[in-house]
């Protein structure tokens, strides 16, 4: 990305906190952090994986920036703007959901579903511009104007997928938030959803902040790619730096830890001991499992810096 | 490693559903050796589940019905075993490890009591020495006091770890392990992998590993076999599979993960279309309608099992050309 490139959307010191008890009268007594002060840009054009373990805060972030959860701290800006949380989502970012079975209304036909997005926010007005566009839509993704007439449970998944890409593109979004959009579908149909969304990239100059489990499909699609923890971003560099030259410890080990599709490349996989636990002490949310794990890093947690293009939190860097 | 623990031959299994029969799986054939892990790969619903759940003899009674084949454990058929003689066999010499470690255990019992719940011929004393030996074993700690632990108290690995324990409790020959991974993080799932791996040698057990995910089959599995749509396409040993595969369906599925050296210039190569509806009959090739290879032949008659060594086998007609072509 150009450097001199203004960020399209710029997350800054990003927090949101759910309260896990409760006391008699309703008040929150402990909080968990599923965002600890987050803070990335993503430039126009550009795909930003954000990858992590279950429960690292990625839903939670890509719903915060939605505008789905309202944020307990930190802001969004889009296009140098900040975001009135208060005003619920912004139509200019829409999201692609992870169950595409789920995620579409079973009583509305795939036409209904694809307008509906235009109707909240009042664009095509007149009805026959309206149908245009979604036949215009459909044809986009690579389905039928005849199958808008039809019902979610005629599609499979990997069609549903698409119908939920279509509805996201509806209103000409700035950016598109993608929660794990093909964990649920399978291998082969994963790969032309992937095309799909890549193709429709290059068209139409989307950015997508593509949130997955999935590392290798996160290289691949992502031109760069931020790792997190427990709420925190450990690590965030070009997608290549990172998967080449991972620098913290987190990212190696997650990066060791993915099943690499040959049988050759069985051998010495280092294990990394442990599960993710719910504290958050002062330190450094990775020092329970960290292997070079120091005294520093139980007592402060590391500040983010610069090193060799790599965005990273870690006292191991100086 | 050659004395034979489970042979299926030819086994189909079909569902009464509204919309009439669904032959789910079509004739499958597999064998699994002592001490081997062997691999059932597919998409979703290619019938690899199914099959597990046949052996096991879990098939829903109300809906499902074995129309054809035979299994047989260690030498004995055990296709058309009575369930109280089936009951004798399941949770001790062949045992199940599900998917969902979350809803697989017993929500109101102790992991105590659900481990030795199932136990035969121990005493109470016994059963429960056993299950905290087990539970240490697969690494978890504490393991007296985490018996009186309920399952919200475990995380998801922990959980998938207590499972493995508790299918262990009866010294099973051959454990069945259907996406016993699939739920969990990709570190949590290389540390069960790893643990499954070790144990298999420690109890010189079978393990046959049913899976969706390419990386997982190839990091412990020996022998594979690719099903699509109900029947095995290709079956052979790991390396032969994934460094050497034959099947048009087995080279779509490896071609289709992005490799870490690719770049988003080249797009993924993908299988168009989607799976057949497996409550048709398929006169041909299952696969024909998704082949970049197709021939008039795959459409008309069905691919006959060719061989490319002694371990690896594909259905596919290409295959049989390039043989005859060998003989000519």
């Amino acid at each position: 990305m150009d450097k001199e490139m203004q960020p399209l959307l710029s997350v800054r010191n990003l927090a949101k906190r759910f309260a896990v008890k409760k006391d008699f009268w309703g008040r929150a007594k402990e909080y968990n952090y599923a965002l600890n002060g987050v803070s990335f840009d993503i430039f126009p054009g550009e795909t930003l994986g954000l990858v992590g373990e279950s429960g690292c805060g990625k839903t939670t972030a890509g719903r915060t920036i939605m505008g789905l959860y309202r944020p307990t701290a930190g802001q969004v800006f889009l296009h140098g703007k900040e975001l009135d949380v208060a005003n619920g989502p912004d139509k200019r970012i829409q999201m692609i959901f992870q169950d595409p079975y789920a995620c579409l209304n079973p009583r509305m036909t795939v036409g209904e579903i694809i307008a509906e997005p235009m109707e909240i926010n009042g664009v095509y007005k007149e009805a026959g511009a309206k149908k245009q566009r979604v036949y215009d839509l459909l044809d986009m993704v690579g389905l039928s104007k005849e199958q808008a007439n039809r019902f979610p449970h005629e599609f499979s998944g990997g069609q549903r997928q698409r119908i939920g890409i279509a509805r996201a593109l509806a209103v000409n979004p700035d950016v598109i938030i993608c929660d794990e959009p093909i964990s649920a579908l399978d291998v082969s149909i994963q790969a032309q959803v992937v095309n799909l969304m890549s193709r429709l990239q290059k068209e139409l100059g989307l950015t997508y902040l593509f949130i997955a489990h999935d590392l290798a499909m996160v290289k691949y699609i992502s031109h760069r790619v931020a790792v997190m923890y427990k709420g925190s971003i450990m690590e965030l560099a070009k997608a290549e730096d990172l998967y080449n030259n991972p620098m913290h410890p987190y990212t190696k080990t997650l990066l060791a830890a993915i099943p690499v599709p040959d049988p050759d490349v069985r051998a010495d996989i280092a294990l990394i001991k442990g599960e993710v636990s719910q504290n958050v002490g002062t330190g450094c949310p990775f020092a329970g499992r960290c292997p070079s794990a120091s005294d520093r890093c139980w007592a402060e947690k590391p500040k983010t810096k610069v090193i060799n293009g790599h965005i990273i939190a870690c006292h191991l860097y100086v | 490693m050659s004395t034979s623990i489970l042979s299926v031959k030819d086994l189909s299994v079909g569902f009464h559903t509204y919309r009439g029969d669904i032959k789910a799986v079509r004739g499958v054939t597999f064998g699994v050796d002592e001490g081997e892990i062997v691999g059932i790969v597919g998409e979703s619903g290619c019938g690899k589940s199914v099959t597990a759940h046949a052996v096991m003899g879990l098939l829903p009674k109300e809906n499902s019905f074995i129309s054809g084949g035979s299994i047989s454990f260690m030498n004995n058929d055990i296709t058309t075993l009575s369930e109280e003689a089936m009951e004798n066999i399941r949770g001790s010499a062949i045992s199940m490890i599900f998917q969902d470690p979350m809803t697989s255990l017993n929500p109101v019992l102790t992991i105590g009591q659900q481990m030795t719940e199932g136990v035969k011929g121990l005493t109470g004393q016994e059963a429960y020495e056993k299950a905290v030996a087990l539970l240490e074993r697969v690494g978890i700690a504490n393991p007296k006091e985490r018996m009186k632990d309920y399952p919200h108290q475990f995380s998801g690995g922990m959980r998938q770890r207590v499972m493995i324990a508790m299918a262990l409790m009866g010294n099973p020959r051959l454990l069945f392990a259907d996406e016993p991974t699939t739920a969990l993080d990709v570190t949590i799932q290389a540390q069960i992998l790893a643990l499954l791996n070790e144990l298999r040698h420690d109890m010189k057990m079978s393990i046959v590993l049913v899976s969706h995910d390419l990386g997982v089959i190839a990091r412990i599995c020996d022998r594979v076999n690719v099903m699509y749509a109900g029947r095995i396409v290709e079956q052979g040993t790991v390396a032969e599979i994934f460094h050497n595969p034959q099947h048009p369906y087995t080279k779509g599925l490896l071609n289709s993960l992005p490799r870490m050296d690719m770049s988003l210039d080249e797009e993924l190569p993908v299988i168009d279309g989607q799976p057949p509806d497996l409550l048709y009959d398929i006169t041909g090739c299952s696969f024909v309608s998704r082949c970049g290879c197709a021939m008039r032949v795959c459409t008309d008659t069905k691919p006959v099992e060719q061989s490319v060594s002694d371990s690896h086998k594909a259905e596919c007609w290409l295959l049989a050309k390039n043989r005859s072509k060998e003989a000519v």
